[in-house]
Formats: C-alpha cells, structure tokens, sequence
C-alpha cells in the first residue's frame, strides 16, 4: 500500500471514531438505565429487597449482600437504588401473579425462562461501561452471545469473599485447551498466581487479535519484556513482526516457550552453507558425539543476541 | 499451587509486625467481618530451583506463612473506605495492596509485588565475576586451541546460578467526574535485577568460533505512567489515553576474557592471547503512546466500534566499539543509532442485527510499523580479535530496517435456522506488506462456517471449519542479501551469488501456506449437578513451495470436562487433556563453493544432501478436584491433583546415511495438593495444608553436556532438573472485628 493510502486509512479511521464520539456526544444526555425506568414509573417494590427475601431468603441469594453491589451505603450501587429490581428490573407481575421478573439471569434451567444475552449484559453495563469496558460493543466476546455472568458471579455463595473477579479457571472453562499449556514445563506464571489471564488479554474487547489487552502482540510482551523492546541497530525480522513466531505465550515444552526445539525452529528459516543446512542427529550427542548446534543453548550458544543487538559489529547477533 | 505459602526460616518479621502492631490497633470497630490476620508455619523437603521457579521455595527447610486483609466498612454515613492486604508475606512472591477512596467519586490504589524466576543453581564458570558486567579468568588460566587443552579449567570452576526477581510497585488513581466522565492515571516501577545466559564470542570462522556461555547480569529498571480519560452511557462510550514508558538498563556492556588460543587451523581467525570480548546489552529505551477508542450503539439492534493507537519506539544509546582491542580502520558512521519505530493500529468493528434472524458483522483492521532508523554501512569485526575488512567484503554490513503493513478486512453473517441452531459464515481478507525481505507482499484469504447447536436444554455445542490460503507468489530469496550489504560489494558478485539462503527455502511465516483447521465443542448437563465438556482442535498447515524449510505442521487437541456437584457442600471434576504438535521440515546440506556460497540449481544437487526431520510433541494431562464441607461448614477439605506427561521426539532422516535417532525428552510432573481449614471458634480458623510435587525430565541437549564436552565453547553444564518435594504448612487465622 502507498503513503497516500496510508493516509487516507488513517484519516478515514479518525474521522469515523470522531464521527461515532460526536454522534456520542449528541445523544451522550441520555440517562442511565436506572434513571430511564425511574422516569418511565416503573412499578419498584416498595418494601425493596424485603420484599424478595419473603421468597428468596437463602444464603445463595442473599450472599450479594458481602459484595458492593448489595452495600447500600454506596452511591449508585444497585442497593443504593432499587435493591434486587436495580439489575433484576422492575417486576410487580413477579410479585403479585408469580410471573417472570423482567430480567431473568443464567443460562437457563429454573423455574422461568432466561432473559436474552443483550438484556442480561444491559442491566451489567447501565453501570459499568467505561474504562477497560469501552470496546465491548462488537468484540469478540459480545458476538460469541457471552453473558457477564458466564464469567463474573454476581450472587458468590455463602462463604464467598466477596470478589466478583473471575480467576483463570473461568477462562478456562471455555479455553479448555489452554488449561494443559500451563502446566507444561515453559509457562507463565499463572498457575502459581503470580499472573492472571488479564494481564494480556481484555476479555471485554480490544483492538487487537486475540483481545489482547495491548494493540498487538509484540507491545503486549514488551510490556513487561521491556528490554526486548528496541528498536536495534540489528533487528531480527520475525522478532520484530510477530513474538509468536517462535514463542506461544500459553506454554510449551520447549524452554523459552519456544514452539519448536532449537536448532530445528531455526532451520527454518535459515539455511546457509556449513551448519545452517546440516542435519543433526542422535550421532552429535554424548556420547556419540557433540555439536555446539545443538548442546546447551543451540544456536544461542553463538546467536545469542536473537532479539536483537545493538553492537556495530552484531549483525549475526553473536555480540 | 501453595501461591499463600512464603517462605522464611521462622515467621517473618514482616508477619509479626503485621500481627502485634497493627491488628491490635485496627481491631476496633472500623473493621469488617472480613477482616482478617493469617500466621503460620511451613516445611519444604526439597532443595530444587526448578520447585522455585516462580515459587521461590528453592532451598530445603522451614519457612513462614502469612497475610492479612483489612477493610474498612461502609454505613453510618461513612462514605470513603479503605484497605490494606498482605499475600506471601515474607519473601519472594510477598505482595502488599493498599487503596483508599470515596465511593462513587475516587479511588487511589497502591500495590507492591515479586515474581522471582529461577533457572537452574547447578551450572559452573571458570569466570570471576560471574554474573557481572566484567568477568576475568583466574590468573594461573591457561589458554588453548579448544577446550580439551584448558588444563587450568576443573580447578577454576565455580557455582554459576541464574534466576532474577521482579519487583513491581503501582499507583493508580481513579476519578469519577460523575456519572457518565471517569478519569484515571497509574504509574508503575519496576526493576529486574539477577543474572542470565548469554554466550561470549570470539573470533571467526564460519560455525566455528571460539565462546563461552557467561551468566550476564540483569539489572533492568522500567517506569510507565499512563493517563487516561473515558466516557460512557447507554448509548456511547470512548476514551483517550497516554502512556509513556521508559526502559533503563544499568549494563550497557560485558566484558569478558578470552579462555582461547593460538588456532592454528583457522589462520583468518585470529583468538589472541589475553584478549578482552565486548557484548553489547540491551540499550535504553523509550515509548510513548496515544490511544483514542469508542464505541456506539444504534438502537437496540447496531454498534459500532472503532480504535487508533499511534505509539513511537526510540533509542539512542552511544554505541560501544566496532572492537574492545583492537582499532577499526574505519571509523563508525555514527556515535549512537537515532533509532525510532512510529507505528499505528486502528481498527473498526460493526455488527447490526438485519432482521430477527441473522446478524451481520464487518470488522477492519489496520497495522503499521515504520522504521525510521537511519541506515548506514557498519564494517563488522566479528570478533573483538578480528581485524576489519573493507568496504568490499561481506562483513560491510547494511542495518535492514522492517517495516510492515497489514490491512485485514472481514465479514460474517450468522442465521438462525431455528430456536436450536443457527449458522454462521464469514470472509477475511489480509494483505501485509513488509521491506527488505524475501516477500514484499503477501495476501491471505480465509473462510469459515459455524454451526451452533441446542438440541435439548441439557446440551449446546457447536462445529466450526476453516480454510485459510496465504499467496507468497513473489518470493524472492536475494532480498534479504541485497538490502544487508554494501552495494558496492554486491557489484562484485555474479548471478546466483546472492542467495544466502538455499534459493529453496520458503521462510514459514513469510511464505505460501494452506490451513485447515477444524475444531468442535459439545457441552452436556444432564441435570444441575452435572456437567460435561468435550472440545476437540485440529489444524494442518501446508506449505506447498517449501522444498526446504517447514513444510507441514499438524496439531491435535482434545480436552475432556466432567464436574459434578450434587449440594452446596461438595463438588468434584476430572479433566483431560491430549495434545500433538507434529513438524515435518526438509533441508539440504550445502557444503563449500565460496563464500557466498554460490546457488545449486536442483538439476546437480545430490540427493544423498537431502535430509527430513520431523518433530512431534505428545502431551497427556489429567487431573482432578475435590472440594468437601463437613460439620455445619466448620471444615472445608479440597484435594487435587494433576499429572502431565510430555514428550518430543525428533526424526532425522536422509537417503545418504542412515543416522542415529535422538532419544525422546519427557518431562513428567505430579502433583498433589490436600488444603483444609477448620473453624475453631467463631473468626478462629485452623488452616493444614500438603503439597506434593515430583518432577521428572529429560533433555539430550543437557543431559551429560559438561562444561568441557563441546570443543570450542564453554557450556555451563547444568543438567535437566528433577526433584520431589513435600511441602506442609499449618497456620492460623484470626478475623478481626
């Protein structure tokens, strides 16, 4: 693509974001949801949860009570307003003729039925649609018909300690693959609870593959692999296109979490006269025999400047 | 795992303050139920890195268990809160938060925590210094050719051990304007300091240097700030931010001695006598970032999203010397590299509900990375003991700057076919342009259908096939050749001269590619109490043009969920997990002919040159969960346990000589873990926990590779690492109220 295209992409992406904040900004006095269906007189209890309770008075239920959202000592939490009918909507037909409340959470299963995807989410995101949250409209996840309660429990049980954030086993739950990259030998820090799925992915949406929490790969990882960053005088090309190229993030049994062993992950791409292009075989290990291409760190006993060297004479990456 | 253990000979101090100092204090009234103060004890039985890994229980013995959490409660017209909390108290995964605010107005936070990362303790040096910026051989060292003729070398070695710590501190602050504006900022520091591997080379000789592997030090130091500004209602919601990141390391170099010399069988070559090597680290570097992104609703049925990052890379470190000893006879044509990277990402999503049916979705997205790195001729040494060639060598260097630039476009629709199943299909178009190397363009067209399924409301599932076909059609191999070297040099070369590379390799990730993949979920919950969930993955990846290079790569994935639940007081789950990772990959040994090494048309290759290998990873995982509550909930008791069972095998093959295969690597981890809390008395609660974990491995490229078993470099020699280890610990924890 030209410079001038170039442009005009970029152009045009800022004047449609401009264009949809602007749109945003006319119709941005909009009230709250819980506002709109004070406006619309909407039948509340008026005994508020006391009225629910007389019903629904088990620990499961009144367990969000230990959370914020059932503290009604602050400002705009649901039991500041309406108590259970703030998310559960108003629902006088639930109380007077037992019919369905207004917004019926969970994939189904009880007494009536579940209340659609979008209006389930609507109750969750009157209040919580800023931040980290702003790219949910349209991500990946909303599109997939998820629910914030397929990940987030609302009501946390009796001995619940009042946390509402999911832990990796509620991705996982989904991810089933993922679960068994982690236990292998390379992995992040997630199962011993120094990293969460979070940290690199924004299950609410983003603006890159994968949800990552940054706008591409390489910028996720050098989030933390600050050093790894450059630019470098010798940059290393698929290094810095693409960190998985070599990597997966997930776990691997390779070190370094390097999808393939060294120096077989490096032939290919890379086969020179001399050792690049020889074969390596159980006859180059002890005690047979020993080829630096492949003891101890492969081709990194030598090219160990692999994600990039700053050095005027490092264009091999060796210095 | 036992992420609440820490580790310590007794309780910490840090423990104890937390006990007798503050918990007195804060026991009055301002503290909630859930208040509370937790002090223990623990053993490890095991001496193993690898065990503390990221656990930083790494050596045999006692240690103290403990944490705290103190909250604020909200009523009585109190409305700011607060909160204090302490994990892994004590040692190296301790963390602290702490965050105070005003509910619906203001939040600040603060948090403080470790990641260690250990290696491995068993690896030796002949080096002073290890682990330093400098690092010098004994004086009594006595060189040679290559590492059978270091006789000074066993009596030199010392302990080498390579681990790192992370330490991270952040302060954040959240502001809601009001209901709809919220403005937050967050600062982060964070340092890295301990050793790595890093090899030292000297001297030249196509794959035949002289080096040894140097634990480098590590004393990394990065500081973020990010401001940012969003806004949301029912209807819109964007937001803008700025972050800025600054990345500091306090080694620009290592120095190190060279254990080699006099080679007489490479004369251009030149591994000097008492000669000092120069590796360069990684620089300082900085990023600064602006990010605009938001998000329309139309209706209940239309939204639209859309985001733009623009973010700039730079660096400008003084550079270090062509050569530590010896002088260039051209200077550098610069002092540092003024390097900047400017890249862009935006993207925009669409989705809109067409009739009660189907629902389309358009996505666009756009990436751009442009190198502004100035380019210049670097007359390479490739040792520091290397005197420089000139101008019309292949050692006068051009620095490639990569820029690259993606466009992806996709769309799907999916239908309902009925209340039980609905239908999906969707297009991606991606094209990426790319400099300076084998491919300039690459277009890639991908497809998918998607079928949802509820037969019954005791089981959902879907089915999904994808094909996707990457266009590489104008690979061109001398690329990468011709934009790396002095063109004057390249003058001096005839035709097929600039293949670097074999003229048949297709690089995989640039390169004419078929996917396939198929993948199907089944979720089944004959009744509340139980679930179960299968989900199947396979994917097969052709790379058609590839005479050498990969040319084929499978994976396999099958995963197995079953819980079961049937009260509120105990739940058990068992899952498995298979997976296959399979590479197939064709080479040709190229021998002599020059340098470069001239092209090879196919027509005078020898068959007995050509040579297969496949690598396949075989992973089993299984494991399970329990979770019991007895006596009116006085005692909770959970047990799981896990078992992975990891395999590589790789295949050499070639019709010219028959070889030996490698052994396979495995890699078997077990682990078992009992936890049980036990309510004494109201806010007493009696916690005894068990930790199992036997570890298992195997690894040709370590096992048996001594410090002195490669001829021309120093290995650090450590071996696969394997342990079993027992951990206990008993502790009490208080409620504060």
């Amino acid at each position: 693509m030209q410079s001038k295209q170039i442009v005009s992409v970029t152009v045009a992406l800022f004047v449609v974001t401009v264009l949809s904040m602007a749109v945003g900004l006319l119709v941005s006095i909009e009230p709250s949801m819980a506002q709109t269906q004070d406006t619309q007189d909407q039948q509340f209890a008026v005994r508020g949860a006391d009225t629910c309770l007389v019903c629904h008075n088990n620990p499961t239920v009144t367990s969000v009570l230990t959370t914020k959202h059932g503290n009604s000592s602050i400002p705009g939490s649901p039991f500041a307003t309406h108590d259970c009918e703030s998310c559960h909507g108003a629902s006088p037909n639930h109380v007077s003729a037992l019919q369905s409340p207004t917004v019926v959470f969970g994939a189904g299963g009880g007494l009536f039925a579940s209340s659609s995807v979008e209006a389930q989410n609507q109750a969750c995101l009157s209040c919580h649609q800023t931040e980290d949250r702003v790219l949910w409209a349209a991500s990946v996840h909303e599109s997939a018909d998820l629910a914030c309660v397929s990940c987030h429990t609302i009501h946390p049980g009796p001995n619940a300690t009042g946390s509402l954030l999911p832990d990796i086993d509620t991705c996982m739950s989904c991810h089933l693959e993922k679960r068994s990259q982690l236990n292998r030998r390379s992995h992040h820090p997630l199962k011993e609870g120094l990293m969460t799925c979070a940290d690199c992915h924004n299950p609410h949406g983003s603006n890159a593959e994968s949800l990552l929490a940054k706008s591409t790969v390489n910028e996720t990882c050098t989030t933390c692999h600050t050093e790894k960053r450059g630019p470098f005088l010798w940059e290393h090309q698929p290094v810095s296109e693409d960190c998985t190229t070599c990597h997966n993030p997930h776990g691997t049994t390779q070190a370094s979490m390097l999808s393939v062993r060294p120096p077989f992950l490096c032939q290919g791409c890379h086969s020179e006269a001399y050792h690049p292009s020889t074969v390596y075989s159980g006859d180059d290990i002890p005690v047979v025999g020993a080829a630096q291409q492949l003891l101890g760190s492969a081709c990194t006993n030598c090219h160990t400047e692999v994600h990039g060297s700053n050095h005027p004479s490092g264009s091999r990456l060796t210095r | 795992m036992f992420n609440q253990l820490s580790r310590g000979s007794l309780p910490t101090p840090s423990v104890l303050v937390a006990v007798l100092v503050f918990a007195p204090a804060w026991s009055m009234s301002v503290l909630a139920e859930t208040s509370s103060v937790e002090i223990g004890l623990g053993y490890n039985s095991a001496d193993s890195y690898q065990l503390g890994q990221y656990t930083g229980l790494t050596r045999r013995g006692s240690f103290g268990v403990g944490g705290f959490s103190l909250q604020s409660q909200a009523g009585d017209g109190n409305d700011h809160y607060w909160s204090v909390s302490g994990k892994n108290l004590g040692l190296e995964t301790g963390s602290l938060a702490a965050t105070y605010g005003r509910w619906g107005s203001f939040s600040l936070s603060a948090n403080y925590d470790q990641i260690p990362h250990y290696r491995f303790n068993d690896g030796r040096t002949p080096f002073n210094g290890s682990g330093s910026a400098t690092q010098t051989l004994p004086s009594d060292w006595v060189g040679a050719s290559s590492t059978s003729g270091l006789s000074s070398l066993s009596s030199s070695l010392k302990q080498v051990n390579i681990d790192k710590q992370r330490q991270r501190f952040n302060a954040g602050l959240e502001w809601q304007l009001n209901q709809s504006w919220e403005l937050m900022s967050e600062y982060r520091h964070e340092t890295k300091e301990g050793s790595n591997t890093l090899g030292g080379i000297f001297g030249s000789s196509g794959g035949n240097p002289r080096g040894s592997m140097l634990a480098r030090p590590i004393d990394f130091q990065t500081d973020e700030l990010t401001l940012g500004l969003s806004y949301g209602s029912q209807a819109t919601q964007y937001s803008v931010s700025y972050n800025a990141m600054l990345f500091s390391n306090k080694d620009k170099a290592l120095r190190f001695d060279n254990p080699f010399n006099n080679s007489q069988w490479a004369p251009g070559a030149n591994f000097s006598d008492g000669a000092v090597g120069q590796m360069a680290l990684e620089p300082d570097n900085t990023s600064s970032q602006f990010s605009f992104s938001a998000a329309h609703r139309f209706g209940s049925s239309t939204r639209l999203s859309g985001s733009v990052v623009s973010t700039r890379l730079e660096q400008d470190d003084s550079f270090l010397p062509y050569s530590s000893v010896l002088q260039a006879t051209t200077a550098l044509p610069r002092q540092d590299l003024n390097g900047r990277v400017d890249s862009l990402v935006g993207n925009l999503n669409f989705s809109t509900r067409l009739n009660r049916r189907s629902t389309l979705r358009l996505r666009y997205s756009y990436r751009e990375r442009d190198n502004k790195t100035p380019q210049d001729i670097y007359q390479r040494m490739p040792g520091d003991a290397v005197t420089q060639q000139g101008l019309l060598s292949s050692n006068a260097r051009i620095n490639r700057i990569y820029n690259l630039q993606r466009d992806k476009f996709s769309a799907d629709v999916s239908y309902r076919l009925s209340g039980k199943t609905s239908l999906s299909a969707g297009y991606e178009y991606q094209e990426t342009d790319r400099s300076m190397v084998d491919v300039a363009t690459t277009e890639e067209d991908t497809g998918f259908i998607k079928l949802k399924f509820t037969p019954s409301t005791i089981a959902s599932g879907w089915v999904k096939l994808t094909r996707s076909e990457r266009n590489a059609s104008n690979y061109d191999g001398t690329v990468p050749f011709t934009t790396g070297h002095n063109p004057d040099y390249i003058a001096t070369l005839v035709g097929d001269a600039l293949f670097e590379n074999d003229p048949f390799l297709r690089r995989f990730h640039l390169s004419e590619r078929n996917r396939d993949e198929a993948s199907a979920n089944l979720n089944i919950y004959p009744s509340d109490e139980i679930g179960l969930s299968l989900l199947v993955l396979l994917a097969d990846d052709e790379y058609p043009d590839a005479k050498v290079g990969l040319q084929k790569s499978k994976k396999r994935n099958l995963a197995a969920d079953l819980s079961y639940s049937p009260d509120a007081n105990w739940t058990a789950s068992v899952y498995y997990n298979y997976d296959n990772y399979l590479n197939r990959q064709m080479g040709f040994a190229r021998r002599g002919g020059g340098s470069p090494t001239p092209f090879y048309p196919e027509s005078v290759r020898d068959p007995a040159n050509n040579w297969i290998m496949k690598s396949e990873d075989v992973i089993n995982t299984f494991g399970t969960g329990v979770d019991w509550k007895f006596m009116q909930d006085k005692l909770d008791l959970s047990l799981d346990a896990s078992f992975s069972d990891a395999k590589t095998k790789t295949d050499p093959f070639s019709t010219g000589q028959p070889f030996l295969p490698f052994p396979d690597n495995n890699t078997k981890i077990s682990t078992v873990s009992v936890k049980s809390n036990y309510q004494l008395q109201p806010g007493r609660k009696l916690s005894i926990r068990y930790f199992y974990e036997r570890y298992k491995s195997n690894d040709w490229a370590l096992d048996g590779a001594g410090v002195d078993t490669l001829s021309n470099i120093l290995l650090l020699g450590n071996q696969s690492p394997g342990y079993s280890a027992h951990i206990f610990t008993i502790s009490m924890s208080f409620d504060l109220k």
